[in-house]
Order: C-alpha cells, then sequence, then structure tokens
C-alpha cells in the first residue's frame, strides 16, 4: 500500500508539471487541444493525489508500523476515528492533506462551467498547478510521508493526547478546508490580471469560492477555540498564540474582500485593490503554515521541522513578488474608470470597513513578527502577549462593529448625510433604553458599556432592515408576517444571509466583552464535605476517587452545584496520567448555560489527605460565542444557497451549450 | 495554553503517586493562595488577577499572562502581587517595582519606551495611512455623470 502511495505521490508531480505546461502552452497559443490536454492532467493529478491519500489513510487504520509516519502518530490502542485523524495529525500527512484537497478543487473548478471559461480556465488551472507544484516538491523531498523506518516499529508513539478530542479532529480539517479554499479566488485574480480581464467577472464565478473557504476559515478558528477552551484548561479560548493569529490573519483580509469584492460588483471600482486583498490572503494562510511549521515561533501548535519552515518562507516570497509584479504590470488596465466613491454611500463605509479589517491583519501580523524582529534588531527578544494585542484590537473591533450599523443603513452610490442619519435614528434612540438594561443589570465597566450599545445598535439597526422589507412585501403582496419574513429572506438570500452573519458576529463580541471583563476565577483547597461559593453557585466537594482505563489512570473529583439551596448538577473534572509517560491532562468539567459557564479545573490532589486543589471559573455570557458561531454558519448558507433562478439560468445555459457544441 | 500549563505547579511524574509529590510541591510552594488570602479581605484575587494579566512571568509561554499561566513562577508572582497590592501601592507603583526587580522582560508587553516603540506605532501608522487614503478616495469627486457598475 505504502508502494502505492509513494508512486502515486512521485507521479503527481510529473502530472502536475504537465498541467501547468500544457494549460500555459495552450492557453498562450490559443490551442484547445493542449488546453484540454492541461484539463485531462488535473484530472489524473486529483486521482494520484486521492490514491496517495488514500494509501497513507490505509496504512495508519491497518496499523503498518514499518511506516515512520504510521510510527510517529498513531499507536496500538487508538480507536479508528483517531487513527484517520493522524492523518493530519502530523507534518507529512498535514501537507499530503493540503494537496489532496487543492488537486481536488483544481478538477472541480477546471470543469466548471461558467461566464468567461474560454478565457479564464488554463490560466487558472495553470496557477493551481502552480501552487500543487510547491506541496507536491516539498512532499516528494524533505517532508516524505511514505518513509519507511530502518527497522519496523512494534507500536507507535501515539497521538498526542490533548489531539484526542472529537472536535480537534475537525478543527484542523476545516482550517485547511478554509485555507486552501483561498487558493481558487486568487488563481482567478491571477488569471484576470493574465487575461486582461479585471473586470468584475472573476468575482462573480469566485464568490461562492471565497464565501465556501471563510465559512471554513470561520469554523475552524471557532472550533479552535472552543478546543482550547475545553481542553486546555486555562478558562479561555483564545491567547493570541502565533497559530491562532495565523489563522485570524486571513480570516480578516477575507472578510475585508468579501465586502469590498461587491464594491467592484456594483460599481467598478477598487479592481487593483480586490485583486490584491486576495494574493495577500492567499500568501498569509502559506505564511500561516509557515508560522506553524518553523519552529521560530514559540506555540501550543509548535510542530517545529527542520527545513520546511524557511522552504515555506521562500514560497511565500516567491509568490509575494511574482503576484504584485503582475499586479503592478497590469495596473494600466486596472485604473478605475468607474466614478469614485461618495464621502457618504455605502461604498465609502465598505471602503472604511477594508481599512479597518487590513489595519487589524496587519497589527495582528506585527505583533506576532515582533519578537522575532526585535531579537534581530537589539539581541534581546521582545516579549508581545496578550496587552498588546486587547489594547490594539478591541478599539479597532469597536469601530468595525459601529461601521457595520451604517454601512448597512447607508444606501449605494451618494447617500446624502440627513438621510443616513435619519435611517439611524431609530435605532439610536432604541440603544437608549438598551443601554439602561445593562447598568441595571450591574455593568458598570465603561469599555464593556461602550461595545454593548455598539452592539445595541447595530442590531437595531438590522432589526430595522428586517422590519421594513417584511412590512413592504405585506403592504404588497398581503402575506402574513412571517410569511413575508421568510420569502423576504429567501428573495434576498445574500443580502439577508449577510445580515444574520451581523447579527452573529454582534453575539460573539457580547460573548468576548462580557466574559472577558466579568470573569470570575477562584483558587480552592477542598476537603470532602468543604463547600465553596463562586457567583451565585456553591459547590460542595462529594469526594475524589480513582478508575483504571485502557493506557492511563483517571483521577477525578465530584462536585455537587448548587444554587439558592437548590441542586442543580454535579461536576466531574478528571486528570488522566497516561501509562506511556505523556504529559497528564486535566478533563476541564464545564456546566454551561447562555448566562454563565462554570468551570472546574481539579489541578492537584493529595490523596492521602484527601485534599484537592481545584481552579474554578465562572464565565458569563462565554457562550454565546458558540451560539453565534452556530448562527454565522447558518447565516453563511443561507447567503450562498444558490436561488431558483441561478438553477434555472444554468441549466438554460447548459441547454444552449449542448445545442452550440451537440 | 501551553501543553505544559495544564497541570499547574503540580506538574512532575507520570502514574497517580504523582498526587503524593504534587502535595509536596504544593506545600512548599506558595499553592493555595486563596487560603492564604482568606484572612485578607481588603484586595480581591480579581484585582489581583487583573493586575497580573499585565505581566510575564518569567519561564511561562510567552502567550500566558501572570493571571493564566499555571506555572509555579506565575504562582509566586500572584502572591507577590497580592502583597504589593495589599501593602496599598498603586499599578504604577508595582510596575515600578517588578520592573527594577525583574526587568523590562516581566512586561507582558513592551512598553512604549525605546525600540518598544516601535510595536506600539506601527499600528496607528498603518490606520492612520488607510484613513488618509480613504479620505483622499472620497475627496477626489468629480461632477461625472452616474457611475456604471
Amino acid at each position: 500500500m505504502g508502494v502505492l502511495g509513494r508512486w502515486s505521490l512521485l507521479l503527481s508531480l510529473v502530472s502536475i508539471v504537465y498541467m501547468i505546461a500544457a494549460s500555459a502552452y495552450g492557453a498562450r497559443r490559443g490551442s484547445r487541444a493542449w488546453i484540454a490536454s492541461g484539463r485531462r492532467a488535473a484530472l489524473a493529478t486529483a486521482g494520484l493525489t486521492t490514491l496517495a491519500s488514500l494509501s497513507l489513510i490505509g496504512l495508519l487504520v491497518t496499523g503498518d508500523f514499518r511506516y515512520e509516519y504510521v510510527a510517529n502518530y498513531t499507536s496500538r490502542d487508538l480507536g479508528l476515528l483517531y487513527r484517520i485523524a493522524a492523518f493530519w495529525g502530523g507534518n507529512q500527512g498535514s501537507l499530503l492533506l493540503w494537496l489532496w484537497v487543492l488537486t481536488l478543487y483544481t478538477a472541480v473548478v477546471t470543469y466548471a462551467r461558467y461566464e468567461g471559461r474560454e478565457q479564464f480556465q488554463p490560466y487558472v488551472t495553470a496557477t493551481l498547478g502552480a501552487v500543487a507544484l510547491f506541496f507536491s516538491a516539498v512532499l516528494n523531498t524533505v517532508s516524505q510521508p511514505f518513509r519507511l523506518l530502518p527497522a519496523a516499529g512494534v507500536d507507535g508513539a501515539g497521538l498526542n493526547p490533548l489531539l484526542q478530542n472529537p472536535g480537534m479532529t475537525i478543527h484542523p480539517l476545516t482550517l485547511y478546508l478554509g485555507y486552501i479554499g483561498f487558493s481558487i479566488p486568487f488563481a482567478y485574480g491571477i488569471a484576470a490580471l493574465l487575461t486582461g480581464r479585471a473586470d468584475a467577472v472573476w468575482l462573480r464565478v469566485t464568490r461562492r469560492w471565497s464565501m465556501v473557504a471563510w465559512l471554513f476559515l470561520s469554523m475552524g478558528i471557532l472550533y479552535g477555540a472552543r478546543w482550547a477552551y475545553e481542553v486546555l484548561g486555562w478558562g479561555g479560548y483564545w491567547s493570541w498564540d502565533p497559530v491562532e493569529n495565523a489563522s485570524l490573519m486571513p480570516w480578516l483580509t477575507a472578510t475585508a474582500f468579501i465586502h469590498s469584492s461587491i464594491v467592484q460588483e456594483r460599481k467598478g471600482t477598487l479592481k487593483v485593490w480586490n485583486v490584491a486583498l486576495v494574493i495577500l490572503t492567499f500568501v498569509l494562510t502559506i505564511f500561516g503554515t509557515f508560522l506553524t511549521r518553523s519552529g521560530i515561533f514559540w506555540s501550543v501548535h509548535a510542530f517545529s521541522n527542520g527545513p520546511l519552515g524557511a522552504i515555506f518562507l521562500a514560497f511565500v516570497g516567491i509568490v509575494l513578488v511574482a503576484s504584485f509584479g503582475l499586479l503592478a504590470w497590469r495596473w494600466p488596465l486596472l485604473k478605475s474608470t468607474a466614478a469614485p466613491v461618495a464621502p457618504v454611500s455605502k461604498e465609502s463605509t465598505f471602503v472604511l470597513n477594508n481599512v479597518l479589517f487590513v489595519s487589524m491583519a496587519f497589527a495582528v501580523f506585527w505583533g506576532t513578527v515582533f519578537p522575532v524582529i526585535s531579537q534581530a534588531a537589539t539581541g534581546r527578544q521582545m516579549v508581545v502577549g496578550p496587552p498588546f494585542f486587547n489594547t490594539v484590537m478591541a478599539p479597532l473591533a469597536m469601530a468595525v462593529v459601529l461601521l457595520m450599523g451604517i454601512g448597512t443603513a447607508a444606501a449605494w452610490r451618494r447617500s446624502s448625510l440627513r438621510r443616513t442619519a435619519a435611517a439611524l435614528m431609530t435605532p439610536f434612540f432604541l440603544t437608549f433604553p438598551a443601554v439602561a438594561v445593562f447598568i441595571a443589570v450591574g455593568i458598570r465597566d465603561v469599555a464593556v458599556l461602550a461595545a454593548l450599545s455598539s452592539v445595541a445598535f447595530v442590531l437595531a439597526v438590522t432589526a430595522r432592515e428586517f422590519w421594513l422589507g417584511t412590512t413592504a412585501r405585506m403592504r404588497l403582496t398581503g402575506e402574513t408576517a412571517p410569511v413575508a419574513l421568510i420569502r423576504l429572506v429567501a428573495q434576498q438570500r445574500r443580502r439577508y444571509g449577510g445580515y444574520l452573519v451581523h447579527v452573529a458576529v454582534l453575539l460573539i463580541v457580547m460573548g468576548i466583552a462580557v466574559s472577558g471583563a466579568y470573569g470570575i476565577q477562584k483558587q480552592v483547597v477542598m476537603k470532602p464535605g468543604d463547600v465553596v461559593s463562586i457567583g451565585p453557585y456553591q459547590l460542595v466537594l462529594l469526594g475524589s476517587s480513582t478508575r483504571e482505563e485502557p493506557g492511563r489512570t483517571v483521577v477525578y473529583s465530584q462536585l455537587l452545584v448548587q444554587k439558592n439551596e437548590r441542586s442543580i448538577g454535579i461536576l466531574q473534572p478528571e486528570d488522566w496520567y497516561f501509562l506511556n509517560g505523556a504529559q497528564p491532562a486535566a478533563q476541564v468539567a464545564i456546566r454551561s448555560t447562555p448566562i454563565d459557564d462554570l468551570y472546574v479545573v481539579m489541578s492537584g490532589m493529595d490523596a492521602t489527605k484527601g485534599k484537592v486543589l481545584f481552579e474554578i471559573h465562572l464565565n458569563p455570557m462565554l457562550s454565546w460565542i458558540w451560539y453565534g458561531g452556530y448562527l454565522l454558519v447558518a447565516g453563511t448558507l443561507i447567503s450562498l444557497w444558490p436561488s431558483r433562478e441561478a438553477f434555472r439560468e444554468a441549466a438554460a445555459k447548459a441547454a444552449r451549450e449542448v445545442e452550440v457544441h451537440p | 495554553m501551553s501543553r505544559s500549563s495544564l497541570r499547574g505547579p503540580f506538574r512532575t511524574g507520570r502514574a497517580p503517586a504523582v498526587a503524593l509529590a504534587a502535595l509536596l510541591l504544593w506545600a512548599a510552594s506558595p499553592a493555595g493562595p486563596e487560603a492564604a488570602f482568606a484572612q485578607q479581605r481588603n484586595v480581591t484575587w480579581q484585582e489581583v488577577l487583573d493586575v497580573a494579566a499585565e505581566y510575564h512571568p518569567p519561564g511561562c509561554p510567552p502567550t500566558l499572562t501572570g493571571a493564566t499561566c499555571q506555572e509555579r513562577q506565575a504562582f509566586d508572582l500572584r502572591l507577590e502581587i497580592l502583597k504589593l497590592l495589599e501593602e496599598g501601592k498603586s499599578r504604577q507603583e508595582i510596575r515600578q517595582i517588578l520592573v527594577s526587580k525583574y526587568g523590562q522582560d516581566i512586561l507582558a508587553a513592551p512598553p512604549p519606551k525605546g525600540f518598544g516603540v516601535l510595536v506600539w506605532a506601527a499600528p496607528v501608522a498603518a490606520v492612520a495611512f488607510g484613513l488618509s487614503v480613504f479620505f483622499l478616495m472620497v475627496r477626489r469627486r468629480r461632477p461625472s455623470p452616474p457611475a456604471g457598475g
């Protein structure tokens, strides 16, 4: 099986080179035969990488410990799910996954039908081929997944216990699907530059790809945050770790792109900017891999691995120089012919949104690399920790939230200050009672009040949009309110789906602000029968015990949770001591409600005296971050869902094509 | 959120026998500060953590602050901050005391002095640059025909 994998991987290198050459030559010469041959090579490449990936999965599942990768990331006692997850649990496997998904995507876009396909397709295929070539070359040289051990092992080292968590099997996968997805808009952006067709066609074609990639990236980030919260046991979900930052940076630039591409679609302006953003987003996804693999940066995800970091950095450099060189060369062509942006208009708020998102991406980048810069410049590595990121990002994020409200209310083209202000008036006054409620429930922190009132304001602006649309429909059609609301959203999915995503972001902001400012933390030593109170809860230690499980000994405690003198449940934090000597892992016990999360970690115990040290957190409204995540997925899906007209149009187009080329 | 931070100051061994060793360490270390803290009620533990969030205990992973790190050094630092707060020291005074004792590296973000200015100035410059581009863009108004889009 391993031999099949190794050979498929090697052949993929050949077929990728052929795919690039045939597509590029065909495009230059206008030769349909060569272009078609390039297309077939894309299909062949996808087949080869699929074979390679399936054989690696096969080796992992059957536990063939002759192979280094299998021995490094699995063990005999590992369940099937985690054996499959080991595919992306290590360096070589995750790079192979990257190549596999990329070549599958390439095959899909190569054969997809869309407006302007004739011109774009060979360039898109060649560009994606160039990216795939890099990964395939790395996999065939410095990072080989099918390397044999000098002597076959009896058992493997096993998967990192921290990764043995159901959420953790999905987090890297969604993140990768997001990262790799941005190759597609990147390839179309490059194709637009090469063909000279930088109008909005490439944006229309790639809109769904960008949104899907954005959705996966968002899910990957949220899953990661949730995993950190539930597994790492320090009571938080985000610590500005370099690898967390690596996923946030492309998310920020992609969010900017999703908004600015709408401006180009509607107004024909921001052509250069959109191409630049899509290049930047793609480069940041590769840079993220560099951060993870280089070992230069301290990280919880550090899989530091020799030369891989340098190779990725070189690739980032090449992509940057080549893409921006191309952009500079095509500059004259891209000069905007459209009317400039009016100061008060939806498009101006979108441009401002881009300024903020890109500034945030830069601030994250800067804070992440600064330790290395300071080391190089002064010889002393400075710590740039959460205080920096929180101080810089909080005001920018607040500005983004406010702008979300103004941008929603402002009209396209030239709006007037008075009209926009009039649209914002009701939401503005609705914010006051909301602020009164916040103060009444005891929120006094000025920054939190500001954040929450901004959120309330934007919620009101968004609700007004739904209200106006629904009432207008009711007047026109005589539908009842719920029917009108559902049909309104169904008919303008892109717009109202987008608003739902906005609401999701507002929920997330509320969760972050309130849990950040009003979280409580306690450390207590308890004997059985001891009571500790935190917030409105009392926790009674019932007792502690141990049990044996395959591969580990589990020490656990049981705490009775009471509120208003009523028992409401039992929390059972555990400590896992692995028999193979791996770092012990705490299993956090969480009682999550919309109001607050009770979060208990067992930090240590003395079995002889029956004393246990607990770390207890009360995190108000933290779960709103996850609720926001669910809504974000729903809103994006609504926004992505093709309309019935689009289906009809596609069918008609296919029919016409059949007529032309019978 | 380091792997090593998981086991707090009791990051010692392999099997549950660890519990004993853990307690020895624990008895010797200032752990259970909440207990030590029980007598003093003029400072809340939350205040200690708020202050500790600005510092980076030596030896802790770079992304964890004095408020989140679970290494021994972080426990020591929190207790030190607790004492200083009880003595009625202000945040500013605590900062001076800790910096003179441990050096600049105790700060979780560089102070805006010397080379550290750069880390703070660059994002501000980025926003300023972006905003000026924005204003140039919207000011360049021509009496043009309505845009085609």
